[in-house]
């Protein structure tokens, strides 16, 4: 076990680096750059603090749909080609259902402010 | 580069002595297939500018399978376009393929705002006196109507043609994205039926459109995606949401309402825009979006690219799979 700080803090350490001392001071696309990595950053926060359960929630209703054991990629792969065959009807409910909580899962980590996510999450 | 501003310099002279005056040539960052160079001269004491467009000379990263459009062929079009009243940039000089230059073109410098974010600021959309989505409507409705008849080697893209090249390209990734098969399943089963082809933009958006507080559009810019195909192509792909920068509830780029786009349209052309196929093209140009910001990643993965924003894009292709979910569960994403 490391000593402190966590991984967390040191990235929290270098979001707020960027955002109190350099993003002010550059400008044009060096500020944009800055900018960008700063919400890098906060995506790598959020999926450290979001993945884990994210990923077994996913996992536990891909498994309930396609009936089969894998890890997350596999199955993934699987449900694609389910979906491409016609195996898996696009109407389906269950289907519809594990794709919108997997997307909101996905943009509660990669973007949390995007307008579509924030509509559908009302 | 050097070597490059002393052609540009010499092409220009050897067809107007007042380029003499020359004073600053700048290359524009960014540009995938091609350059933009802004040229300053003086005539008489007033500083004026002049664009030159032509083909990325590094030849680095050129998609082969879909190579870049003919800078013929897009200044022939934006010349057909000039002369039916469509607020485009003139064409001045071209350069041929076998010059120094390389293929290309001289157009006029047109003054104005393209930012997406900038035009949908509150304070951009009140100051002005027009519709801006009437005039898209009506502007539109002027490209499509153009005779294409008359033009060469124009390519025709219909909606299989595109719904094949996405997924091909979405295919050739590897990557198991259930939402972008969902949407293409549901895009195969909706291919709508197109009677006639109209000449396209084909980059229609807000981020295109060079506007002004006082008289809305003043130029319609970045013709190189122009094809012909079905309207409700165009007509959908600047209501997609990734190009409303923020503001879904202004359908048309983030600054109007459907309503008056479409009603200016029609008005202004003898075609009855069809809903069913507006959503199709809705699913579509967002799904095409989801695959850009992929294939704008795939250039950092690949090393043509390091920089911070190509990385952090690939994970802005999630934003479009809950609009593609409520495009196709909910038809439109309105509120």
């Amino acid at each position: 076990m490391n000593n402190p700080p966590s991984k967390e803090e040191l990235i929290i350490s270098i979001i707020n680096f960027l955002e109190n001392d350099i993003i002010s001071e550059l400008k044009g696309q060096k500020r944009f750059h800055a900018h960008v990595a700063k919400n890098s950053l906060n995506i790598v926060l959020r999926q450290l603090r979001l993945e884990e359960e994210n990923n077994s929630k996913e996992k536990k209703r891909l498994k309930e749909i396609l009936k089969i054991e894998g890890n997350l990629k596999e199955l993934n792969q699987i449900l694609c080609e389910k979906i491409n065959n016609e195996e898996i009807d696009i109407n389906n409910d269950d289907l519809i259902d594990h794709l919108y909580k997997t997307t909101m899962e996905k943009l509660s980590i990669d973007q949390p402010n995007y307008s579509g996510y924030l509509a559908e999450k009302k | 580069m050097n070597q490059t501003k002393k052609e540009i310099k010499d092409f220009l002279i050897s067809k107007d002595i007042k380029f003499s005056s020359i004073f600053e040539i700048d290359k524009l960052p960014g540009g995938s297939s091609n350059e933009t160079w802004i040229i300053k001269y003086k005539n008489d004491s007033t500083e004026e500018k002049i664009v030159l467009r032509r083909h990325f000379q590094g030849m680095r990263n050129i998609d082969n399978q879909y190579p870049p459009l003919s800078l013929k062929i897009e200044s022939d079009v934006m010349t057909a376009a000039y002369d039916e009243k469509i607020p485009v940039p003139k064409i001045l000089y071209r350069t041929e393929s076998k010059s120094n230059l390389g293929e290309g073109f001289f157009m006029e410098f047109i003054d104005g705002v393209a930012l997406g974010n900038k035009i949908v600021d509150n304070n951009f959309l009140k100051s002005k006196k027009v519709n801006l989505s009437e005039q898209c409507g009506y502007y539109l409705s002027k490209i499509h109507k153009i005779d294409h008849e008359r033009l060469e080697n124009i390519q025709k893209s219909e909606a299989i043609n595109e719904f094949k090249k996405y997924f091909e390209i979405y295919k050739n990734y590897n990557l198991s994205i259930p939402v972008f098969d969902f949407s293409f399943k549901w895009l195969e089963k909706n291919i709508p039926n197109n009677e006639k082809l109209y000449l396209l933009h084909g980059d229609f958006r807000n981020g295109n459109i060079l506007m002004s507080e006082e008289t809305g559009i003043k130029s319609i810019l970045d013709w190189e995606l122009l094809h012909l195909g079905d309207p409700h192509e165009d007509l959908a792909w600047i209501c997609v949401n990734s190009w409303r920068f923020g503001k879904m509830n202004k359908p048309v780029g983030g600054f109007g309402e459907r309503e008056d786009f479409y009603n200016s349209y029609e008005k202004a052309s003898d075609f009855k825009i069809n809903k069913k196929s507006i959503q199709f093209w809705e699913v579509l140009g967002t799904l095409k979006w989801g695959i850009m910001c992929l294939k704008m990643y795939d250039a950092y993965k690949s090393g043509y690219d390091k920089s911070v924003d190509r990385a952090a894009i690939g994970r802005r292709s999630s934003e479009t799979e809950i609009d593609l979910l409520r495009l196709i569960t909910k038809e439109f994403l309105d509120e």
